[in-house]
């Protein structure tokens, strides 16, 4: 039986990640640990709840109407929700091919999580953080090579306009001039759609 | 605007939408309530389930669904786990409404706060250790009443979900919570204890505006399940629903939420 730990379900988020009424579901377990977290409870895998596929298509199931009135859906996140391939694919065949799912993700997963989660979900919003891997890796704590590879190859293998991909501007980490550079490289690698955002910290 | 108006002003433009394109009847009262709101409501899903049924009903004879040109937005404008931007007073603000992803969770059990892009931020108390607990004080909250219940089992004729005219508690739905809020008290027992939870009521409001079959749908406890029933069963008359001008008796569901928080805090 697939489980995945969820530590919060959020309804009726109106355009905010995705198109028409969307429900974003939070996964437990992030492979990055980013200074400016919101959701550090993403990384404590003993918090959350334990969902099957099954008993969340029948909590989130309650705004299905919406959903397939305004081409919305349920949206991934995280934590990093590639990490849930089982759970994903087995979600989509209970609700079927009319909810768009979409993933809130950073990449940086195994390229087979990308790879056969792709023939599943309809989108994904990336988290880019910085293209510079030092940056990156100062901010995330990680290598950012899976990231641009796994990018290169979902803008290779399908519609681009399924892709969005964020790029902030991280107090401390990077400066404007960066990500002027972050958001040319994307464009050169095929990006179609760039949300530039500030962070701005508490 | 209250927390909630928005997003309830946008789920019933998008109910009515459905409504005209398949030609379901489908009478919708203006919400009175000037409070915070979850962006919906016992109503407001009621109408979501009677779409629903009527849907089903004109599938089986036949007719598709039909979801035409319901476009409320198409911007992907965040969703991710990065920092907000702060208002001069220190809240977290997005240009929106935006709801607290925690007062949506719909299982107690997922305890922590989903904080995304964009969205209000809110306290909202940690989940308290054992040891924490003990020293607690009990705080009560209504966090959202829901639609209609299906239940067979119910006794004493026809009960409707939805009607042209829903009952209303004495003063409207705010006085709810301030009733079960002055009425309700944390049983001892599952004070020491620390259990919290949220207990699910169902119950009828009959013809007359009374209250029957008060029973238990969702259990936390014996005593915060029996004290919950205790306080839904103590309600004064309602208001009863009509329908096609004559009174009839109606399903409702009400979840208490027990919460245990910090005297500390």
């Amino acid at each position: 039986m697939t489980t995945a730990k969820i530590f919060g379900i959020s309804r009726h988020r109106l355009t905010v990640d995705g198109e028409g009424v969307t429900t974003l579901v939070a996964f437990n377990g992030c492979p990055l640990r980013c200074k400016y977290c919101l959701n550090k409870a993403s990384w404590d895998m003993d918090k959350g709840r334990d969902y099957t596929p099954e008993l969340l298509y029948e909590e989130v199931k309650i705004d299905q109407l919406y959903f397939l009135a305004t081409h919305g859906g349920v949206t991934f996140g995280g934590g990093e929700p590639l990490l849930q391939v089982e759970f994903i694919k087995e979600f989509r065949e209970l609700c079927g091919s009319q909810w768009q799912l979409l993933a809130e993700t950073s990449l940086n997963v195994p390229f087979e999580n990308v790879k056969t989660l792709d023939a599943v979900l309809d989108g994904y919003i990336v988290d880019i953080k910085d293209m510079n891997p030092e940056i990156y890796k100062a901010y995330t704590g990680k290598d950012n090579a899976l990231v641009m590879s796994n990018l290169q190859w979902l803008l290779q293998h399908g519609d681009p306009n399924r892709i969005m991909v964020r790029v902030p501007h991280i107090p401390d980490f990077n400066t404007d001039e960066n990500v002027e550079r972050s958001k040319e490289r994307l464009e050169k690698m095929g990006v179609m759609s760039i949300d530039e955002f500030q962070y701005i910290i508490r | 605007m209250a927390k909630g108006k928005q997003t309830c002003k946008i789920l019933k433009e998008i109910r009515k939408q459905i409504a005209a394109e398949n030609d379901i009847k489908l009478v919708i009262e203006e919400c009175t309530y000037q409070g915070d709101c979850l962006g919906t409501c016992p109503k407001c899903e009621a109408e979501v389930r009677y779409l629903e049924r009527e849907l089903e009903k004109r599938q089986r004879l036949g007719k598709a669904a039909i979801f035409a040109g319901m476009t409320i937005g198409t911007a992907i404008t965040a969703a991710g786990c990065g920092p907000l931007a702060p208002t001069p007073n220190g809240m977290m603000e997005h240009p929106r409404d935006t709801i607290v992803a925690a007062d949506t969770i719909s299982n107690d059990s997922v305890e922590e706060p989903v904080l995304l892009e964009g969205d209000v931020m809110a306290p909202v108390p940690d989940t308290m250790k054992a040891e924490e607990k003990k020293t607690a004080c009990e705080k009560l909250e209504l966090l959202e009443i829901v639609g209609g219940i299906e239940d067979e089992d119910i006794i004493g004729g026809e009960v409707y979900q939805l009607v042209e005219q829903m009952p209303e508690f004495p003063g409207g739905e705010a006085k709810i919570v301030e009733f079960i809020s002055k009425n309700i008290h944390y049983p001892q027992a599952a004070k020491e204890k620390g259990i919290q939870g949220r207990v699910f009521i169902g119950f009828i409001i009959e013809k007359d505006g009374s209250i029957s079959n008060v029973r238990n749908l969702r259990s936390v406890d014996s005593e915060l399940d029996a004290e919950a029933m205790r306080v839904v069963e103590s309600m004064p008359k309602w208001k009863p629903g009509m329908h096609e001008g004559e009174p009839v008796r109606v399903s409702f569901q009400i979840p208490i939420h027990f919460k245990l928080e910090d005297t500390q805090e």
